[in-house]
């Protein structure tokens, strides 16, 4: 516990950074032993997210001061009383701009929905507020969640801040920068294609996306409904199954939700032995970066030094997942978006001659070029004549996709690969190139497409010392072997308590 | 399989999309080598292979069908034009 202790010692400016990266356990302990006030910790980090957020474009909006206060004041007297408050109370998070809080905007980073508000809570919200949890701001993505690295958000791009040159990649880049930069200690994102452990693995921290129906999608604005899922972003494997814990359950109001509670597992005296890991050769190929694929080896040394026995492991169909899933979730997405008419949701365009001219001049000025790129693939997928061609085949492909998990789960706990090809490319590197852009996607549809759990924890870095990925991708439902297989790693190494040089710049 | 612009418009008209020629230009293009990507689909063998059929790994359960006091949708604040407790619509015909 550095906190308090170490509070004279080291002087309130590296106090002050020792904060902001605590874990949430670590919060826990100094507001419960009245070391750190609520309202202390809470100014500390909306002073961060001003000083810091004009150069990382984390947010788009910031929840009200006043209100944010008065809730820890009323926490800080809670404590005070000794109360027994949960692990999560007082804690900042930030929540991704596609994630519904009631009477604050949620965007999707688009011109659509530049200024709905939303009049209800998304259950994830729900149930955060019942962990009195601080939200303190949503946080940029790309537009609808279409796309891998904040540059089609509508609004501005976020930076990364390990080079604030490189993409932080994406959708939720700007959940990612604000954990990785120290703005929020945890946050939420959504994961429809790796847009959760893409960012993770390109800030170098850790991002989780749950098994399909863990946790409720009520409230999240549908991309593609059978890929999406919400999960949490976090410094440590500990302090995201924290957060899993909260978030996740049976929910009514999503009939794809299933009768699970995740239950965090202890992780005192944990051991791998004769864990079995498959490493896919599709995933170790040429189109990884040599950087990327040996720092992933490296880590796998580290697992294999603590028992666990590795084997490499063929999977034929991820060679063509990528191409079924840019068939299913354009498909699914053109539905989802046909809401969006000029009519609901606030963005209408001006002087329309008929019904027909206010839905199609509403449509082609509110969405941006990725999202009408993806809704014109997803329209003609599903056409008349194409059906066959395209989106019945890769339907079929997601079976062909599921099987092959189902074999290696035969032999193997779980299923270890990079999270990206590369690390963080630069800004418009691949804007003019889609197909360039969905490549970063290549190791992390697959699990989208099983529906499984998959982590994405940092575990090296290159040469530009940009942060690199390990994903761990498990059976349905698993999510707590994963994540216990995350810490032992956390546990032996030290690249997540490493933050970005230049954070703290002007403080 | 080549996208042609007769189909890209045809396209447009279903997806309820207005776009301009550079725009449509552009696409074409893109949505042509993105599609030549989709023929990795075609070294399976799928034929006798079912579809997936639903992203749910557990038996769905709906929840009790009840009747709830409606939710206030704050129109005031996200229909466009919102004046004397009415949001006014376009004159189109």
């Amino acid at each position: 516990m550095l906190l308090i202790g170490n509070y004279i010692v080291l002087g309130f400016r590296k106090l002050f950074k020792v904060m902001l990266f605590s874990s949430v356990s670590q919060l826990h302990h100094a507001f419960k032993s009245r070391q750190l006030k609520v309202v202390d910790f809470l100014k500390q980090t909306l002073a961060h997210i001003h000083k810091t957020d004009a150069e990382f474009n984390a947010f788009l909006s910031l929840s009200e001061t006043p209100g944010l206060m008065a809730s820890a004041e009323t926490l800080d007297i809670a404590y005070d009383r000794g109360e027994n408050l949960p692990l999560l109370a007082g804690i900042p998070i930030a929540i991704k701009d596609n994630i519904c809080i009631q009477s604050q905007k949620t965007t999707c980073a688009s011109k659509m929905l530049s200024e709905f508000i939303s009049p209800y809570d998304a259950t994830v919200i729900q149930k955060l507020r019942s962990h009195h949890v601080l939200m303190v701001g949503k946080t940029n993505m790309d537009e609808f969640a279409m796309g891998s690295s904040t540059e089609n958000s509508a609004f501005f791009p976020s930076k990364n801040p390990w080079n604030r040159e490189c993409v932080p990649g994406g959708s939720s880049g700007g959940s990612a920068v604000a954990v990785a930069s120290g703005q929020s200690v945890i946050s939420l994102g959504s994961d429809t294609g790796g847009s959760i452990r893409q960012p993770a693995a390109f800030c170098g921290i850790v991002g989780l996306k749950p098994t399909y129906g863990l946790v409720s999608r009520y409230g999240l604005v549908a991309f593609a409904s059978s890929l999406d899922q919400i999960g949490p972003f976090a410094r440590t494997v500990e302090d995201a199954a924290i957060l899993l814990e909260a978030i996740a359950g049976k929910d009514p109001h999503d009939a794809t939700s299933a009768s699970y509670s995740f239950i965090k597992p202890s992780f005192e005296n944990l051991s791998i032995k004769g864990l079995k890991i498959g490493l896919p050769q599709e995933l170790f190929s040429d189109a990884i970066s040599d950087d990327v694929k040996q720092t992933v080896l490296t880590a796998v040394e580290v697992l294999k030094s603590e028992g666990a026995l590795v084997e490499t492991v063929s999977m034929s169909s991820f060679q063509a997942a990528l191409s079924a899933y840019y068939i299913i979730a354009p498909a699914e997405a053109s539905s989802n978006l046909a809401r969006f008419d000029g009519v609901r949701y606030t963005y209408r365009s001006e002087n329309p001659e008929t019904l027909s001219d206010l839905f199609k001049k509403s449509r082609g000025q509110g969405f941006g070029s990725e999202v009408k790129r993806r809704i014109i693939l997803g329209t003609y997928v599903l056409s008349s004549g194409y059906y066959d061609a395209y989106y019945l085949k890769a339907q079929k492909l997601r079976t062909l996709i599921k099987e092959d998990f189902k074999r290696i789960f035969n032999t193997f706990d779980v299923i270890l690969s990079p999270t990206t090809p590369s690390t963080a490319f630069k800004f418009g590197a691949h804007l003019q190139n889609p197909l360039a852009m969905y490549m970063a996607d290549i190791a992390t549809i697959p699990a989208n497409m099983a529906g499984l759990p998959s982590l994405s924890i940092p575990c090296g870095f290159s040469s530009e010392k940009l942060p690199i990925g390990m994903q761990l991708t498990g059976k349905a439902f698993d999510d707590a072997l994963l994540l216990k297989i995350g810490h032992v790693f956390q546990s032996k190494t030290t690249h997540h308590q490493r933050y970005p040089e230049g954070v703290f710049h002007g403080v | 399989m080549t996208l042609k612009e007769e189909q890209l418009d045809i396209v447009l008209s279903l997806a309820q999309l207005d776009i301009s020629q550079e725009e449509k230009t552009q696409y074409l293009t893109q949505l042509q080598s993105i599609l030549n990507q989709m023929t990795a689909l075609d070294q399976f063998d799928l034929g006798q292979i079912p579809p997936f059929e639903t992203g749910s790994l557990t038996s769905s359960e709906l929840r009790e069908d009840k009747v709830e006091p409606s939710k206030d949708l704050m129109l005031g604040v996200n229909a466009p034009h919102w004046e004397l407790h009415c949001f006014r619509v376009p004159k189109i015909i």
